[in-house]
């Protein structure tokens, strides 16, 4: 239903889900599936998969146990696997500090989802099957021709078909709306004419993803700006683990161009030596023996301390050689392993093959993969705010200090059914609070600041400081020091810089300019929760590493951070770790431990 | 490496541009932007250079960035193709989607419907925008 109320185009709806990819188009489906239940998804994308990191996930694996995908799948898999040693699995990598509740959820649930999705039409590649590094058995697998999109495009088709879901495109979601403590809807701005529109829903679900974009480099699509996050945050929501963030070194930041994320890393994985800005094989010190070939948060830490430390190549990654190798070798690797991964992407990687062959080194720097940490959420999606849900990346905890590969898009259809379900039961039985108007404005007064100021700060320029700032200070390699420089900064830019920002262009429809400057306030807002869940945390553990306590410590912090909004600041708690079947173990160890 | 592959140093970009919010009809800009010594120098990429360096009113989409989400398409030197995935040639006219409302520039939505409510065809191909 639309109408007009106080000026704007108000939608009502009982479920609105902001962010429609695995995770919220499976929520989706799952909510619209009681048909007295009116759900709207929207996306700042122009449609479902047109932004976010699933669509970025084409070529990545979906986990599930084996056993599971043997007897729902009918997959001939290793049926020696079973839901407790996925679980195990994901524990050990976890660094013990997932939540066990919510880890239990996704492996016991995985096999039916999978199960559920081919039922709706999405083929599995039931011929290949994985075990990357962590995972005792193969339980990693693709989708047909593609996973992620191909997920989308079959929950299209059925939210497309329901007379009681609605997916609206180019809607930049800006702040949620409470009252009494309750969620009452969300403002958002139409991309398409430049104004405010409210959303009046009895439930919120949050399925943005992460918040890659806070760092230069990413391997999904630069929208990825925490906007899901920051606007919990400024609600009042708790978030669980902030401080952890997987990092990749597989930037080409030189030659420019191919800047693609995964491909080029999982190319040669493997197969090159790296060397820093001096010429040293750098990562004998992490590893002496297994050198480059070690798990990619160590791999992370190791390029991270070299650009820290001023030993950066010329573009301020590292050298990724393979003048080791035949270029007869290299030529017939990169074809060979370019069949299975990369045929789809369409880009022609012979000149950067041409260029390993003359004995040439590309550079490579850490991008923003993925957040382990997000808001706080228990096994039905429940935040600590009534009414609002979250499911996917952009919710912490099940992953702990480290993600196994495959276990994203696990996460967003387990997560994203669960909190459609339980967000449909809620609409169910509770009425819509009222919108504050107030509230409404407060909103429409900072997001359309920067359009209404004549002179400031330049959206784009104070975007790329903060990106260079926060990986240089909140990136893999942390001290007290640069966290404390965050926070303090972060105060700054949210006093100084954010209140100046402004755009030149002044059109309201699709002004790349404008949306620019409001998703710099929410990294901005990102980073600050970051730095004060990491400051605490004076261990270092799965991504998590700091250079000043370099040691896991299990007698001392196998704990959660908790961060939420108190006053204006960002505060912090400690909760013990929900442990449901596995003990951590006792005692300190040097990192990686 | 680097000589063989320098021809020019710049390349030429044409680009369609409209806001409908304040102009009347279409008019073609043209803007030159550096070109890369080496690597691979897409459409999108010179849109991006043109955005956050000469013109910050310009509009264009891009997310995926790797021709999957198939978002980025439009008119290049007369075909449609994906901004992402095209390498900008040293002479290049880009112009929205044909049959398109356009929003700004090269964003632009079907016209029959304010919001794209396409149905989704079973692989992605890019004739269907069109």
């Amino acid at each position: 239903m639309v109408n007009n109320k106080g000026g704007y185009r108000v939608y009502t709806t009982d479920v609105l889900i902001i962010g429609v990819e695995a995770a919220g188009a499976y929520a989706a489906v799952k909510a619209s599936e009681d048909e007295k239940v009116d759900v709207i998804a929207i996306t700042k994308g122009s449609d479902i998969a047109r932004a976010g990191a699933t669509v970025t996930a084409s070529h990545s694996t979906f986990a599930v146990e084996c056993k599971g995908l043997h007897d729902l799948l009918g997959a001939p898999t290793d049926t020696r696997d079973s839901p407790e040693a996925f679980f195990e699995d994901m524990i050990k990598e976890g660094k013990y500090l997932n939540d066990q509740t919510l880890a239990e959820s996704l492996v016991r649930e995985s096999a039916p989802r999978a199960r559920e999705l081919e039922s709706w039409g999405f083929e599995w590649n039931k011929k290949q099957f994985y075990a990357s590094p962590g995972h005792s058995y193969q339980r990693e697998i693709f989708g047909l021709d593609t996973t992620g999109p191909q997920m989308c495009r079959v929950m299209k088709r059925i939210l497309d078909s329901r007379p009681n879901s609605r997916i609206i495109g180019n809607m930049l979601a800006l702040d949620l709306l409470t009252s009494g403590g309750e969620i009452a809807g969300a403002v958002a701005l139409d991309l398409l004419t430049g104004e405010l529109v409210v959303f009046h829903a009895e439930c919120v679900i949050i399925a943005t993803g992460g918040a890659q974009a806070l760092y230069p480099y990413v391997s999904t699509g630069k929208e990825m700006t925490g906007d899901g996050h920051a606007m919990a945050y400024r609600a009042g929501a708790e978030f669980h683990d902030m401080e952890y963030i997987q990092f990749i070194p597989g930037e080409l930041v030189w030659p420019p161009g191919w800047m693609v994320g995964v491909q080029p890393f999982v190319m040669f994985d493997g197969l090159y030596w790296w060397y820093n800005g001096l010429g040293d094989r750098f990562m004998r010190r992490w590893d002496p023996v297994k050198i480059e070939d070690v798990t990619r948060d160590i791999r992370s830490i190791g390029v991270a301390t070299e650009v820290l430390e001023d030993r950066a190549s010329e573009h301020g990654g590292i050298y990724a050689s393979f003048a080791h190798l035949p270029s007869d070798v290299i030529d017939y690797v990169g074809k060979a392993r370019r069949r299975g991964w990369i045929s789809s992407s369409g880009f022609d990687y012979n000149p950067l093959v041409e260029m390993m062959k003359e004995g040439l080194a590309l550079e490579l720097a850490n991008y923003c993969h993925f957040w382990m940490g997000g808001i706080k959420i228990n096994v039905d999606g429940e935040t600590n705010i009534p009414g609002l849900f979250a499911g996917g990346e952009c919710a912490g905890g099940v992953h702990g200090a480290n993600r196994l590969s495959g276990g994203a898009l696990t996460q967003c259809i387990v997560q994203g059914a669960r909190a459609g379900i339980s967000a449909a039961a809620h609409a169910r039985k509770t009425s819509r609070s009222e919108v504050d108007w107030e509230q409404v404005e407060a909103c429409r007064e900072w997001s359309f600041r920067p359009l209404e100021r004549e002179d400031g700060t330049n959206p784009m320029e104070l975007r790329d400081q903060v990106t260079e700032f926060a990986i240089s200070h909140t990136g893999p390699v942390r001290d007290r020091e640069m966290l404390e420089e965050a926070i303090a900064e972060a105060d700054r830019l949210k006093k100084v810089d954010l209140p100046n920002l402004y755009c030149k262009t002044k059109s309201p429809a699709y002004n790349l300019e404008w949306v620019h400057a409001i998703q710099t306030v929410n990294i901005v807002q990102v980073m600050e929760i970051v730095a004060h869940s990491a400051l605490p945390v004076t261990n270092s553990r799965g991504a998590h590493y700091r250079r000043d306590y370099p040691e896991t410590d299990n007698d001392n912090w196998l704990k959660s951070v908790i961060a939420k909004q108190v006053d204006g600041r960002c505060e912090v708690r400690f909760e013990a770790v929900k442990i449901t079947s596995i003990t951590p173990p006792k005692g300190r160890r040097p990192y990686p431990g | 490496m680097t000589e063989g592959i320098a021809k020019k140093d710049v390349i030429v970009a044409k680009i369609l541009r409209f806001d409908p919010a304040t102009e009347d009809e279409a008019h073609f800009e043209t803007y030159e932007v550096p070109k890369y010594e080496v690597g691979r120098q897409t459409v999108s990429k010179v849109l991006e250079y043109i955005f956050e360096n000469i013109d910050p009113s310009l509009g264009y989409y891009h997310t995926c960035n790797r021709g999957i989400c198939n978002g980025c398409v439009a008119m290049i030197n007369g075909k449609a193709e994906l901004m992402c995935m095209t390498e900008s040639p040293d002479e290049v006219t880009i112009e929205p989607v044909a049959h398109h409302r356009v929003i700004r520039d090269l964003v632009a939505v079907p016209e029959e419907e304010d919001r794209p409510r396409r149905r989704v065809t079973e692989r992605s191909s890019k004739s269907k925008y069109l």
